[in-house]
């Protein structure tokens, strides 16, 4: 079994030395790994990256083709329990920009959960949206989608 | 995904309760109004689409968000929903759907049905799950010729729904099939099965009629699940490639099965009333499993095979490295799981979940007592039955385990809410004491939350 380890560098100079096959879960790194053992991610703050490998750390071994097992499902769900909506935010941007495949899910899913059921306004004040609709426009949007709308207030 | 029982829109991840009152700051918020589309587009692909349409509303650059992320779902929507579901899918613009999901209980008529399958289908669709639930619908043959679609769910829920298709079935992308309460023939899934040359997992869960599955020819299956109700005839298996097995079998007498390659197994078995046959039945289910390296027995296989044990049944030998134990602690198991304990000479580690299912068919304990009444047997009496939960009782369990077997490395006990509050506590003090002692690591945890399937 290999130990090769890789060292993963934040954009504020955190350090984090991993497996290689961990590192690999981050599916932007096998283009990056050359003879090169550290790896420099600019986009990537060590608060960050942080969440990110221990979630690799984690997932390491999943097979894309199984199951997901129980347990695992059970530990995400309480991995992101403990994320703040901010860190949420930033944690996806991060995720998507290093491939992580699974973790973007997880991390959309969680927060599509959340906002599942806002009313507009919640919705808006969360992804910081202005609303730049005449309100005849916007009341012309809700009947044509009245449907949708029908059991919020 | 996970592939279990009925579909839901959507994997529990439930939300913190700390979230309600985050702020978020104004860095973030700026941060957050400068996402690009397609991560915008992310979230909104787990909505289901009645929540999703309503982002349209929000401002202009959300207008048409919604219509071009990857995934549809409808599910349990208002009886009215259909004419709006057409309306919904004349706007959609994305060219690729990758997950259209619909559940269609509560629509008034299944009459639009065809089309939606043709739209997704004409969409390139990848993932698809229809729940009828009760509606009666036949599948149209349109169906069976596709090759975009890797996974599809299908649950019927009403007996009166065949799924046997009149021409020769070509599913050529297809990895993951799951079909649930459904009168499918032996005909047709051998048909089904020419025609998936990639099946990697198949599900069938509470198909009645199925009585021979020959799964020979299928050498890229590898995981299957079975579940039957109690009284529902058996299936002949012959799967001689697949690794991964979960079995609920029935409690009618099993024919033999082939699966000779399996490495993973989880058993069980519905039965209400118990009979001579079902202890032959529930050993042979074991020997068929003794390579096995991953094994789980359910509740109702460890009763009978309590009752097996009392009355001198013999069990094979089992080269099972990880054992769990799905089943609450009783005297009504106590006699089986010692013996495959005592059978199992290479066992690493043991997991004992009270709590497991949500569906387990428990075998009422009064039948248990009449039965070993009527050839004159006991229980051990210093156990007690299942429902009675005392620290004392798994403090006991935990050390007949550890002196029943000296291979074990790990035990994890699932029993944090099987047994509560100042008990737990307690149990959690004498750990480290029963761990040191024995030289196995002991934890202790919470109950599986079993999520049920998304599609």
């Amino acid at each position: 079994m290999s130990s090769n380890k890789i060292v993963l560098t934040s954009s504020d100079d955190e350090s984090f030395e991993v497996d290689e096959a961990v590192a690999r879960k981050l599916e932007i790194i096998p283009d990056m790994i050359a003879d090169d053992k550290a790896i420099l991610l600019q986009n990537v703050t060590g608060m960050i990256l942080a969440i990110i490998i221990e979630y690799c750390k984690k997932h390491v071994d999943d097979v894309d083709s199984e199951a997901k097992n129980e347990l695992v499902m059970t530990w995400d769900a309480e991995f992101m329990k403990n994320i703040d909506m901010e860190t949420l935010f930033k944690l996806l941007i991060a995720a998507d920009y290093l491939k992580v495949k699974g973790l973007i899910d997880l991390t959309s899913n969680t927060i599509a959960d959340y906002v599942k059921d806002k009313s507009p306004k919640e919705f808006r004040e969360i992804f910081n949206i202005e609303n730049d609709y005449t309100p005849e426009e916007e009341e012309e949007l809700r009947k044509q989608n009245e449907w949708a709308f029908k059991d919020l207030n | 995904m996970a592939d279990e029982g009925r579909a839901t829109a959507m994997a529990a991840t439930g939300s913190p309760s700390n979230r309600h009152s985050d702020i978020i700051a104004k860095e973030a918020g700026d941060l957050i109004s400068r996402l690009h589309d397609d991560i915008l587009q992310l979230i909104l692909s787990y909505l289901p689409t009645r929540f999703a349409i309503r982002t349209s509303a929000l401002s202009r650059r959300w207008r048409h968000l919604w219509s071009d992320t990857w995934s549809l779902s409808f599910y349990r929507d208002r009886p009215d929903a259909a004419a709006s579901i057409n309306r919904i899918l004349d706007r959609y613009r994305a060219p690729k759907l990758m997950s259209f999901r619909i559940c269609s209980s509560r629509l008034d008529k299944l009459a639009d049905m065809d089309s939606w399958i043709n739209f997704a289908m004409s969409r390139n669709v990848e993932n698809l799950s229809l729940d009828l639930d009760w509606g009666k619908y036949d599948i149209p043959d349109f169906l069976f010729i596709n090759s975009s679609i890797k996974q599809l769910y299908l649950i019927f829920g009403c007996y009166t729904n065949d799924m046997n298709p009149k021409c020769s079935v070509s599913w050529i992308s297809l990895k993951t099939l799951s079909l649930y309460d459904c009168n499918i023939s032996d005909e047709s899934i051998a048909n089904i099965l020419s025609g998936c040359p990639i099946l990697e997992s198949l599900s069938l869960l509470f198909c009645n009629k199925l009585r021979v599955l020959d799964l020979s020819k299928s050498p890229r299956l590898l995981t299957l699940e079975i579940k039957r109700y109690c009284d529902m005839e058996p299936t002949q298996l012959v799967a001689p490639h697949i690794r991964c097995l979960r079995l609920r079998n029935s409690g009618k007498p099993c024919a033999l099965f082939d699966v000779s390659s399996l490495s993973q197994a989880e058993l069980d078995i519905a039965v209400y009333k118990i009979v001579d046959f079902h202890q032959t039945m529930v050993v042979k289910m074991l020997e068929k499993c003794q390579n096995v390296e991953k094994l789980t027995l359910g509740a109702n296989i460890l009763k009978i095979l309590s009752l097996a044990e009392l009355r001198g049944v013999s069990f094979p030998k089992l080269k099972a490295k990880a054992l769990t134990l799905d089943t609450m602690i009783s005297r009504y198991v106590i006699p089986g799981i010692v013996r495959v304990l005592q059978n199992s000479p290479d066992l690493k580690k043991l997991t004992i979940q009270p709590m497991g299912s949500a569906f387990t068919y428990h075998i009422p304990e009064k039948h248990i007592d009449i039965y070993l009444d009527s050839h004159g047997l006991n229980w051990d009496q210093s156990w007690s039955s299942e429902f009675n939960v005392e620290l004392k009782q798994v403090a006991s369990f935990m050390q007949l385990v550890l002196k029943t077997t000296k291979t074990l490395e790990l035990i994890v006990a699932r029993v944090k809410g099987y047994i509560k509050g100042r008990c737990f506590v307690e149990l959690r003090q004498m750990v480290p004491m029963l761990s040191r002692n024995n030289n196995v690591s002991i934890v202790l945890s919470s109950r599986k939350k079993r999520c049920r399937a998304t599609g």
